[in-house]
């Protein structure tokens, strides 16, 4: 299994953020991550990436266990990360933002051309040399997105890819996801934005305070009660 | 007028300049000790420079204030002494000793990296007082007590004197690969700006911090092993006192935290200043030491570094 997660549970003091959640995600697959605020999407992808220790349970990418590893550690296994609000070094240039991914690894030979070519990917290669902090919001999200790349990872961790961005941006940033699918790369997309998510993704999971209310195609997860509970009230 | 500053701005900004000012400015030291008679000033703005430069690594480039700097040097001073008085080693190991020794301290004081803000910057000041202490009580037979140790038979201030000059020039060359050549200050300004995101992008946080400390740590070492040579005397008040930290934070954030010149130009300009100041206003010189400190925090944040910028911008009309 590419990525299994199995019984893993998050506490912030009394709230309890992740309970007993399991999952199992194959290799190539397109997920997306559904529920209202405040239902564990983005503590889950915090578990996935290191940023959170998990209290209970366990995670394991390529059959190895990765939920007792630092996020420097889980990004030099694949698995690469945005976050729901755009996060770039904004006082470094862009290029720096993309070169510190590859700083510590060694893989690559060159890895100021794969920059290059990955900014030139995302259409922001004439603000190579600007600093970050002066990007537009649609732009630090492609520079996240490029930079995400940058570390080559095989497992996707999206949250709030669409969020705040421009019906073009969107467009091309689903291109560009659906780009990568066809190449066997793995995609976890957290999101508000439901037809886009339900639309771009051939699986999905509902969660709700914590726990994982259904799974299934974007068709049965539109037509769970449970979700449309979830998202409606009882 | 705008064109005066206009021209002084980009005259600042050349690098042949810099290059040509920085020979006059060795050139200078060079010959100190034959011109001036006082040249302890000259000495003390060596040590501060290179102390603010080394300090810049851990507060300007990784966002930590060490508010017991100070301790480094004290660790330095003290190795120096302890070995050339008690075990008669000769000079240069003894001096090397100084950095080994404040390297031996930041490596047991790593863990104090996990604390963030004040609480760093007051578990190190305790770290720093309770090395003090710890000297203070030391048998005077051993470390001299309340009364340090006396250096006299190395007294040779021209030799300590150009031994500062040669480190000085040495610790500046290597802080600025370190910093500005290497991926090493891009990772610390990253650390410094975002450390969950450094660590999100592949970065490992703490051992880049770990480095960061060490060789901030080492250069303060040389530094207090150096000046117990010059000065002949090391005692515990002296070899922990708290105003040099207040001095290395007080040069770097007036000259600028976080880039290389930043703590060139602050350490030479306000050691220079405080040094008239006192001639001047005996009374008074650190009041006005006081209010120079809080105007560049208020109203010039990124110090004479930013200062300069913004005048460029003002000038070049961009924003």
């Amino acid at each position: 299994m590419f990525l299994k997660i199995k019984n893993i549970s998050k506490k912030f003091g009394g709230l309890t953020a992740l309970e007993n959640v399991s999952l199992a995600i194959d290799k190539g697959e397109l997920v997306g991550l559904i529920g209202p605020n405040g239902s564990g999407k983005t503590t889950l992808l915090n578990c996935i990436s290191g940023i959170y220790r998990v209290d209970e349970g366990s995670i394991h990418y390529k059959d190895e266990l990765i939920s007792n590893l630092k996020p420097h550690q889980i990004v030099q296994k694949g698995i690469s990360r945005n976050f729901q609000v755009s996060r770039i070094f904004k006082k470094l240039s862009v290029l720096q933002n993309m070169l510190l991914t590859v700083y510590h690894m060694k893989r690559g030979s060159d890895p100021k051309t794969k920059a290059l070519n990955l900014l030139e990917f995302v259409g922001i290669l004439h603000l190579k040399d600007d600093l970050a902090g002066t990007l537009s919001g649609g732009q630090k999200k492609l520079l996240e997105f490029a930079r995400m790349l940058m570390a080559d990872p095989e497992l996707f961790l999206l949250d709030e890819p669409f969020a705040g961005v421009h019906p073009l941006l969107k467009k091309e940033l689903t291109d560009h996801v659906k780009d990568l699918n066809k190449e066997e790369k793995t995609f976890i997309i957290v999101s508000h934005d439901i037809p886009t998510t339900l639309g771009l993704c051939e699986k999905a999971i509902a969660l709700d305070e914590g726990k994982i209310i259904s799974v299934g195609s974007p068709e049965e997860i539109r037509n769970d009660p449970k979700v449309i509970e979830a998202y409606l009230g009882a | 007028m705008k064109n005066l500053m206009k021209n002084l701005v980009a005259t600042i900004k050349n690098e042949r300049f810099n290059v040509i000012a920085a020979c006059l400015g060795a050139i200078g030291l060079l010959g100190a000790p034959f011109y001036y008679r006082n040249f302890s000033v000259f000495f003390y703005i060596m040590l501060y420079l290179v102390m603010t430069a080394s300090c810049n690594i851990i507060y300007g480039y990784t966002g930590y204030v060490a508010f017991g700097y100070v301790v480094f040097y004290g660790m330095g001073a003290y190795s120096f002494a302890l070995l050339t008085s008690k075990l008669h080693v000769p000079l240069l190991p003894a001096l090397l000793s100084g950095g080994l020794a404040a390297v031996a301290l930041a490596t047991v004081t790593t863990p104090a990296l996990r604390l963030r803000g004040p609480y760093f910057a007051l578990a190190n000041l305790a770290i720093a007082e309770s090395m003090r202490i710890i000297f203070l009580n030391i048998p005077a037979e051993i470390a001299g007590g309340s009364f340090g140790i006396p250096l006299l038979e190395l007294y040779d201030p021209l030799s300590s004197y150009y031994s500062m000059f040669a480190f000085m020039i040495m610790s500046l060359i290597v802080i600025w690969i370190l910093l500005e050549r290497t991926k090493f200050g891009v990772i610390l300004k990253a650390i410094k700006e975002d450390d969950v995101l450094a660590e999100a992008v592949g970065i490992n946080v703490s051992k880049y911090k770990i480095i960061a400390w060490l060789v901030c740590a080492f250069f303060p070492g040389i530094l207090g092993a150096i000046d117990a040579w010059y000065t002949c005397c090391i005692d515990p008040a002296s070899a922990f006192h708290f105003m040099k930290t207040v001095n290395t934070k007080v040069f770097l954030i007036v000259g600028g935290a976080g880039t290389f010149a930043g703590p060139i130009l602050g350490s030479v300009t306000m050691y220079i200043a405080n040094y008239f100041l006192m001639i001047t206003f005996p009374l008074i010189s650190m009041l006005l030491f006081g209010l120079v400190m809080t105007a560049t925090i208020l109203y010039f944040p990124e110090g004479l570094i930013g200062l300069l910028r913004r005048a460029k911008h003002w000038l070049t009309g961009k924003s």
